[in-house]
């Protein structure tokens, strides 16, 4: 296996951190926790406006 | 009234299904502010419109069919008109059902709140020749009667007139009083005397009369209000105690006949059928075979079956030219990026990824155009209606299964709707049988193995699925309502509405909502799921294998002449090497571990691994398939679709299983949210994840042995 580049790294670690972000973000937001969507209920039919779960 | 300022407070009250909401749609244009009532998760809508120099301030109320307090809807609704006393009450009745809307309209009669009826959906009426005498009415009611259609908005400024007539007048009309049965009306005075005692001069003589009813009526929260008079509540008791002695019925029931009565008369007296109209309306007709004992249930496992059939067969073609794009998108891009991890996270986790799952919109878009044809069509409700027997048989209502039947979408919203249950025993059931009603997400997985292993009756597989679940979920009602829920479902009218032809531009925008929602959903959560798992399955990246693969390759090369059988030879190799390099990733790690559990069902640690993140969403199973088989194969070469790459990968029995399973187990993270948030408890949630993991497991475990028998 060969070694990775810098390049590599950087862009492979930015996706992650994205992807690992948006992942904590969206368990927060369909669990409840925090303030901001803490009524949403995750299931996307409001596109993310709360309009269902209210 | 504040007449100085010239504005007037109107509650806009009305049966389910009445055209409420649309007429206030109509009257107040966008001028809308959309919150919720105190407490509560109902919404709560008000508008403002001026008309000849009154501000008219609207508030649309929860459709209800009473003022009794056993649902929220109706809890909501008398509590706004007790507590926050608008000026007027404009009464939406749905003139089609005269009889059945009236009985809310006697209740708010009682209550002696100036009020404007309007007859709503009146062009249905005169279709149908039947004329209603609204100057009778009106001087019947002692209140304006309007009629309005209100889709078109016929007859608003009519209704407009009629409110600031009222408000003008400052509310003041004949008082009504609904006449009951003779020793219901002494009941009612002895009563009254009691509340007069308790509240000297404070209750007015129509207030007073309330209250004696809804004393009578064993209302819970009447009672919970007078709960200091003793006194009182011991009277009416009493008075209820001898009323039912004497009439053989509980108190209720005397006085819903007395109200009925009533109307029954007020009907009479205002509805006349012209000579034109002698044969039956074209609802009745179609409700005489779609409703019919022995036809109504075949027929609507046929629609259920066509849905999922069309699904599927004329699915498959845009299906294919979307995969064809996903195919050449990722050989382009396999050409066009240089060999290394980024291109691998592109190529196999992106595109595999997401181009798994994208493929099934056109299966997804014509789901929702069937759902959405029954809904608007009226035959949803039908469906409900022909399941009330079987309903009833596991000890549920039929009002119950419309939550089952909107899981077949999405259950988080399914679960929410389980509201309008007003039981709470109940209630808790029909949420924890939610999830094994077939969601959308589900579907993917279907059409993907049903497809492979199946193609020949991929279509009744699918429909096969949706029944067992349906079948699996009355089965766990049942059980359930025999042990641990035990008790009777409150009684209710299920309603029918008329037969409508759906308009075509609603049922286009609610494609349009559901392909947007997909998409959406594919471009967040299940891109980024496709991103970790390729994460997972492309590390570590230094991982000792068991024998040395480039050895083992020149050997072939040097000892094997060229030709086939070298190719062949090469090939498994390749393969072999492929295999262990994923199954040492951590991916493979963890799927690995968890594989004993799936062993006796004959899942691979491949299978057991997109189950496990299938819980953060059911799609992302497909996922997790796209990028797991699109890593097995050479990015170099011409890329295969998921669907060739995954033919062979298992038996048809363990497919089948494997559906089961899926269609059965733990529901996804955003249903057991919603399980949580719904039953507010964590008991209940874990009951429900435990109880989805066993059944499929069991499930899965019988169907893969007798499965292997018979195919």
């Amino acid at each position: 296996m060969s070694e990775m580049t810098t390049v590599e790294i950087v862009v492979l670690g930015v996706v992650l951190l994205f992807a690992t972000h948006y992942l904590w973000r969206y368990i927060k937001r369909i669990l409840g926790i925090g303030s901001s969507n803490a009524e949403c209920g995750g299931c996307n039919s409001c596109g993310e406006s709360k309009k269902i779960c209210k | 009234m504040s007449k100085q300022e010239k504005t007037v407070q109107v509650a806009l009250a009305g049966n389910p299904n009445s055209g409420k909401t649309t007429l206030f749609n109509h009257l107040t244009g966008a001028r809308q502010r959309v919150g919720n009532f105190t407490g509560v998760t109902v919404t709560r809508k008000e508008g403002v419109v001026s008309h000849k120099g009154w501000k008219i301030k609207l508030v649309d109320l929860p459709g209800t069919y009473s003022l009794s307090s056993k649902t929220v809807e109706e809890k909501v609704t008398r509590e706004y008109i007790l507590e926050e006393s608008p000026d007027l009450i404009v009464d939406i009745v749905d003139a089609g059902n005269l009889e059945r809307n009236l009985f809310l309209t006697t209740q708010l009669i009682e209550m002696d709140i100036p009020r404007v009826i309007v007859l709503n959906m009146i062009d249905e009426v005169r279709a149908k020749g039947v004329v209603i005498d609204t100057s009778n009415f009106s001087k019947l009611l002692s209140s304006p009667v309007v009629e309005t259609v209100g889709r078109s908005g016929e007859g608003k400024d009519k209704l407009l007139d009629a409110i600031v007539e009222v408000a003008e007048s400052g509310g003041k009309a004949r008082q009504i009083r609904i006449p009951y049965d003779s020793h219901v009306e002494e009941a009612i005075d002895r009563t009254e005397q009691h509340i007069a005692k308790l509240h000297v001069g404070k209750v007015e003589e129509e207030r007073s009369r309330w209250l004696a009813l809804k004393l009578l009526e064993g209302d819970s929260d009447v009672l919970l209000q007078e709960g200091d008079h003793t006194d009182l509540i011991e009277a009416a008791k009493e008075e209820q105690f001898k009323l039912e002695e004497s009439h053989g019925e509980d108190s209720q029931t005397l006085l819903a006949d007395g109200r009925y009565g009533f109307i029954h008369g007020l009907v009479q007296e205002v509805e006349s059928k012209s000579k034109s109209v002698t044969t039956q309306n074209l609802t009745r007709k179609i409700d005489q075979i779609l409703l019919n004992r022995l036809l109504g249930l075949p027929l609507f496992l046929f629609f259920m079956w066509l849905m999922f059939q069309t699904t599927f067969t004329i699915g498959q073609y845009p299906m294919d030219w979307i995969d064809s794009g996903v195919s050449w998108f990722s050989n382009m891009m396999s050409a066009a990026l240089p060999e290394g991890l980024v291109r691998d996270l592109v190529v196999e986790g992106i595109i595999g990824g997401v181009g798994g799952i994208v493929i099934f919109l056109p299966n997804i878009v014509l789901l929702f155009l069937f759902i959405s044809f029954f809904e608007n069509t009226g035959y949803m409700a039908r469906a409900a209606f022909l399941m009330d027997h079987f309903m009833h048989g596991i000890g549920l209502h039929g009002k119950a299964f419309i939550p089952l039947l909107m899981g077949f979408g999405c259950n988080v919203p399914a679960i929410m709707a389980a509201r309008t249950i007003e039981n709470p025993k109940d209630r808790l059931l029909t949420i924890l049988i939610n999830p094994f009603m077939s969601c959308s997400a589900r579907l993917p997985v279907y059409v993907l193995l049903a497809g492979i292993f199946f193609s020949e009756n991929a279509g009744s597989v699918v429909f096969g699925l949706y029944l067992a679940g349906i079948f699996v979920a009355m089965s766990a009602a049942y059980i359930m309502k025999k042990t641990m829920f035990k008790g009777l479902s409150d009684p209710f009218v299920m309603e029918l509405p008329p037969y409508r032809i759906p308009a075509l531009r609603s049922v286009i925008i609610h494609m349009w909502e559901k392909a947007v929602e997909f998409l959406k959903k594919v471009s967040g959560i299940i891109l980024v799921g496709s991103i970790i798992i390729w994460f997972l399955q492309a590390f570590p990246q230094n991982i000792e294998l068991s024998m040395d693969y480039g050895a083992a390759q020149n050997r072939i090369e040097q000892q094997m002449v060229a030709g086939e059988e070298q190719t062949q030879a090469l090939a498994k190799l390749s393969n072999a090497q492929a295999q262990e390099e994923q199954e040492k990733r951590y991916l493979g790690q963890i799927g690995k571990t968890i594989q004993p559990i799936f062993e006796p069902l004959g899942f691979d640690w491949k299978g057991s691994i997109a189950l496990l993140t299938g819980f953060v969403a059911k799609e992302i199973v497909v996922s997790t398939f796209g990028v797991l088989y699109n890593t097995g194969n050479d990015v170099d070469e011409e890329s295969v679709s998921l669907r060739e790459a995954m033919a062979g990968s298992m038996a048809p029995e363990v497919a089948l299983a494997f559906m089961v399973f899926t269609l059965l187990y733990m529901p996804c993270l955003a249903t057991i949210a919603v399980i949580r948030r719904e039953t507010q408890s964590l008991g209940w949630t874990m009951f429900s994840v435990g109880m989805g993991l066993s059944v499929a497991w069991i499930l899965a475990w019988v169907v893969v042995r007798v499965a292997r028998v018979l195919l």
